[in-house]
């Protein structure tokens, strides 16, 4: 990718980097006006953003006959916890998080490793079959998984993986791997390789050049990519469903599912619940964040 | 988030750049495939098989009761025939097309200035943006579909009260009656759920981008937008043509989003591909059929990134 | 009490067999009805049973265990949602359930592919098999043969809200359809004030409501004429039925006319409406604190339609519901029947009337609660759908709601809209 930058760029970036270094400032606007109107943009966009999900935690609190009013209540007039107490109270709530979070977080750290090893290949190298192997990885994310679902079971079901968690982990890592390789991809063959090899000059083994050098700088990517998987994993339902079949395997999806009954769903809990799993997603953003927030600083300086 | 961590690596740009300090371009080198050989296992070991699959069951008539011999009936091209050759099906892949088109569009340009502005904010804010973008993502697709059904119901949604308390009327205002304003509806549902995964792969590029190239053209002289297009944009081109590729395969195929907001029973004029190829042939066990739509489906999407994935392609042979 | 000491034995026996089968046993069972045969019989129920009589299904767990001592039963409760791709995903596989439920509207399908065992010889093994509820058996019967077993039932009536009913000086539930009327033009006077009231709540797409009417008037949805389908909503008496349907639909009711009845029980939760159709489960939902208004509890009352063609009868509710099944795959046929059997039993199926779930055989419906006693009633006069392979898609189509839309919102006349359906429905179930 770095060939590919406009040549003044790098011309200005030769030019001024003795400059620009000493301010170290940050990108914002100067002038206090403009710094108003991006604040009050972002508060606007937040409000938008935030509106449904307001909506949705307000209505967890809520008794079932506040759920739909003809006068909307924007705050909750008989907030009550009923709905929290009935969706922790039903069964298999704490093994299904426990499934899940195995799952998930295996799913995670395997897509990781591997993405990143075969973003450095694709991005880094040439060999045969390069080509085929990124229309391959692109190709895989375009058929809807519902046209496979009854195969993947019978081939799993063939190798006794169904009703297993690794037979679940396994499938998620094949859907998952084709985006996380892809947008690594793209941050790794953001980073000039001379870098690396004038660590790699400087004595470095490749091993402290990946670490001190790559690593860092792909860190963002990395956020992204396993948040991504994160929630691919978490929320996947169908695939968990057809796959586990005792109630002591299933997965937090098919946990909430369970809301939905032939007399109709359960809305007040079903809200509550929702609210529940979300908030590991939220603290594995949060963790993720920071750790890499400082991995990156320690990293840059290094570098 | 650390914007000023990322300030050094400007330093990084101007190393001397030579074609003899490429040592593992050699021919011959094994490492590449070393390194990507795990993805392959796993990919091939859970895909290759029901893929496969997909492609012969499309050729064959499938339907209950040869799923229960395991057995169908070779028909040759019968299925795509029929698909191909039924009008209402190209209705349906224009409606698609004109829905991707629009949310597409939507997602980027939107999620773009997002990013962008996340960069201009103070701490506080950012990070305010960063918990909501994650708790929208994070909450189970279903819920969110019917929290937005609520909001737009007729008796009881929040949306017509306030239009109606703004002076406008819309009491018992129906958004689906008319398709046009209905799809805008879901197009917002769709937009507001791919905008976290967007707005944050973005943003993380964007920490990609040199602050020193952009701000030294700042001083040169150059427009807010001539920076964007000639510094900020070449960095993220990659991010983009994922970003975007994916989006047009998710709108192009969605389906949840309509089936659920309508109650699973959308009239004909809501149909897109997805709801259609469902329809069709998952919900009456023709499983032909419905592999026969699948394959369709990836050859339209094939033929419309194609233009990506050349690019993609080549990215990495420039070099 | 017998009943409740069998009851607390079998759930220890069940509770005992549960735990067997967690050490598992992965000898599949053969079919042969030998006693003393070891192997575990899987069986696939729905959600609701775990939720409503749990305690029941241990005991036909139990009773199964008593007879062949060996046999682990290993029941596996399902999620409605998806609940058929998985079915599906494990007919096309090698262990299939041996025993499944499936909604009345699922089977035909399942039937049509030779999917279910045909349990015809064993029907008089089934108590009150004689019994059984019309449109129940009519639901697992397929080309004379029968493929399930009668679970439960859901009927629909009106359900009322008794209070506005009485402040608009009406007294009791109307016995006939002019009463009917009437009642909805007081109601409606009562209410003048309340732009947002309604008398009879009817949702657009809400065509389990409609089609009572139809068959009211002897009409059907579609009939079979030597191996053809063809549909007869286009007939002389459906068309009356849907005028007059129509007719109240604009007077009395405010409801969404393109919506469905999804959200009508917290619509009616709310105040605003003096009546819905619906299914006696939703009274529950209605007056749930988690998904209503418990204040209503005292002033909900339920009534069986009143025919408009036949004074003094009801008209014809839809039958919902659920049937078991033995996958004609399943290696352990005799032992899934007797499970079948065991839960389907006199004993088991009075336990779950106390539940206010209706039961597979009219002969229990005296014992119904007196509150459910309308919904009942309508149970005991029932229609249900076609019973072609092709009728899914119908549904999936969509037809009976769109014609709806049609009518109510007059885009067509009752007489166009049912010949563009009746010739939609002629086509699709009678296409390959």
């Amino acid at each position: 990718m770095s060939a590919s930058l406009p040549m003044q760029t790098a011309q200005v970036s030769e030019a001024d980097h003795q400059v620009v270094r000493v301010p170290r400032r940050r990108f914002r606007p100067r002038h206090l006006a403009g710094r108003v109107a991006v604040n009050v943009t972002g508060l606007i966009v937040i409000v938008v953003m935030a509106f449904p999900v307001y909506w949705l935690v307000i209505s967890s609190f809520k008794p079932g006959k506040d759920l739909l009013t003809r006068t909307p209540q924007f705050l909750p007039t008989h907030p009550t916890l009923a709905n929290y107490a009935d969706a922790l109270s039903r069964p298999y709530f704490w093994t299904s998080v426990r499934n899940s979070l195995i799952v998930t977080l295996v799913t995670v750290a395997l897509s990781l490793v591997i993405a990143f090893l075969a973003a450095l290949a694709v991005s880094r190298m040439r060999f045969h079959g390069r080509t085929a192997y990124i229309v391959m990885i692109i190709m895989v994310q375009m058929v809807p998984l519902t046209a496979l679902i009854i195969s993947l079971y019978l081939m799993l079901n063939a190798v006794h993986l169904t009703d297993q968690l690794v037979g679940v982990i396994f499938t998620y890592l094949a859907f998952v791997l084709p985006f996380t390789i892809w947008t690594l991809r793209g941050f790794v063959g953001n980073i000039p390789p001379e870098l690396e090899e004038a660590a790699l000059v400087d004595g470095c083994t490749r091993m402290q050049a990946f670490r001190r050098i790559v690593f860092p700088l792909v860190a963002p990517g990395l956020v992204a990519t396993s948040v991504f998987a994160f929630i691919q994993a978490w929320n996947e339902y169908v695939l968990a469903y057809v796959l586990l079949s005792s109630q002591g395997k299933q997965t937090l999806t098919v946990w909430l599912a369970a809301f939905t009954t032939q007399k109709g769903t359960e809305w007040g809990p079903l809200m509550a619940a929702s609210v529940l799993t979300a908030i590991p997603v939220v603290v594995f953003f949060l963790l993720v964040q920071n750790r890499m927030a400082s991995g990156l600083t320690a990293g840059a300086v290094k570098g | 988030m650390t914007s000023t961590a990322m300030s050094p690596r400007a330093t990084t740009q101007q190393e001397p750049s030579g074609p003899s300090l490429r040592p593992r371009r050699r021919r011959g080198d094994r490492m590449p495939y070393w390194l990507v050989l795990p993805s392959v296992v796993v990919i091939a070991a859970v895909l290759a098989y029901p893929l496969f699959q997909l492609l012969s069951l499309s050729l064959q008539q499938y339907r209950l009761k040869e799923l229960l011999k395991g057995k169908g009936e070779f028909i040759g091209l019968k299925n795509y025939q029929a698909i191909l050759t039924d009008p209402f099906f190209w209705q349906v892949v224009l409606r698609s097309v004109l829905f991707t088109a629009v949310a597409v569009t939507a997602t980027i340009g939107i999620g773009t200035g997002i990013a962008l502005l996340m960069r201009r904010m103070n701490r506080a804010m950012r990070i305010a943006l960063n918990v909501v973008l994650i708790l929208v993502w994070a909450i189970p697709g279903l819920v969110s579909i019917v929290v937005f059904q609520w909001m737009v119901d007729f008796e009881f949604g929040v949306v017509n009260y306030l239009l109606t308390k703004l002076g406008l009327d819309f009491d018992k205002h129906n958004w689906f009656e008319n398709p046009v304003q209905g799809f805008a509806v879901i197009a917002a549902l769709v937009v507001w759920g791919a905008l976290p995964f967007v707005v944050i792969t973005l943003y993380a590029g964007l920490t990609q981008v040199p602050r020193e190239l952009e701000e030294a053209a700042m001083v040169d002289g150059a427009t807010g937008r001539q920076v964007f297009w000639n510094v900020t944009m070449p960095v993220l081109r990659p991010v983009y043509v994922i970003l975007t590729s994916l989006s047009v395969i998710w709108d192009f195929m969605v389906f949840q989003q309509i089936w659920v907001m309508l109650n699973g029973r959308p009239t004909p004029d809501y149909y897109t591909i997805g709801v259609y190829s469902f329809v069709q042939s998952f919900g009456v066990n023709d499983y032909g059929k419905g592999s026969a739509i699948a394959v369709i489906m990836v050859l339209m999407l094939l033929s419309v990134t194609w233009i990506y994935i050349r690019q993609m392609v080549k990215i990495g042979e420039v070099k | 009490m017998k009943f409740r000491k069998l009851l607390i034995a079998s759930a220890a026996a069940g509770a005992l067999a549960l735990s067997a089968c967690a050490s598992g046993d992965a000898n599949g069972g053969s079919s042969s009805p030998a006693t003393d045969a070891a192997g575990t019989l899987t069986v696939w129920l729905q959600t609701d049973a775990q939720q409503g009589w749990p305690e029941l299904v241990d005991a036909a767990s139990a009773a199964v265990k008593k007879q062949y001592p060996n046999v682990t039963v290993n029941v596996e409760y399902q999620t409605w949602p998806d609940h058929l791709t998985k079915l599906d995903a494990a007919l096309a596989g090698s262990t299939p359930p041996d025993v499944v439920e499936l909604g009345n509207t699922e089977m035909t399908k399942y039937m049509a592919a030779g999917a279910l065992a045909d349990l015809t010889s064993q029907k008089g093994n089934f108590d009150n098999s004689a019994t059984w509820l019309n449109a129940l058996t009519e639901s697992a019967t397929f080309d004379g043969a029968l493929y399930g077993v009668p679970y439960y039932a859901g009927s629909r009536a009106v359900i009322y809200n008794t209070a506005l009913y009485t402040k608009a000086g009406i007294a009791s539930a109307p016995a006939t359809y002019d009463e009917f009327i009437s009642d909805n033009d007081k109601l409606m006077a009562a209410n003048a004030s309340d732009k947002n009231f309604s008398a009879y709540y009817f949702p657009g797409k809400n065509w389990y409501g409609a089609m009572p009417w139809v068959y009211d008037q002897g009409g059907a949805i579609a009939v079979q004429d030597g191996g053809q389908w063809k549909g007869s909503l286009d007939s002389a008496e459906a068309q009356k039925g849907l005028e007059a349907l129509k007719q109240v639909v604009l007077k009395y009711s405010k409801a969404d006319k393109t919506g469905d009845e999804s959200k009508q029980d917290q619509a009616f939760a709310q105040g605003s409406i003096a009546a819905i159709y619906g299914n006696g489960w939703e009274r529950g939902v209605i007056i749930d604190p988690k998904t209503g208004n418990p204040d209503l509890k005292d002033s909900l009352g339920a009534y069986p339609l009143p025919s408009l063609a036949k004074p003094g009868t009801t008209m014809p509710a839809f039958l919902g519901g659920s049937d078991l099944a033995v996958t004609s795959k399943s290696a352990n046929q005799a032992w899934a029947a007797a499970w079948i059997k065991a839960f389907t039993s006199t004993e088991s199926m009075t336990a779950m009337v106390k539940k206010g779930v209706l039961p597979n055989t009219t002969s229990l419906l005296d014992l119904v609660a007196p509150a459910d006693q309308p919904f009942a009633k309508s149970a005991a006069n029932s229609w249900f759908v076609p019973t072609s392979p092709n009728w899914a898609n119908v549904e999936k189509a969509n037809v009976l709601p769109n014609m709806l839309v049609d009518i109510f919102t007059e885009k067509k006349t009752v007489a166009q809209a049912t010949a563009d359906a009746s010739a939609e429905i002629t086509k699709i179930l009678n296409g390959s």
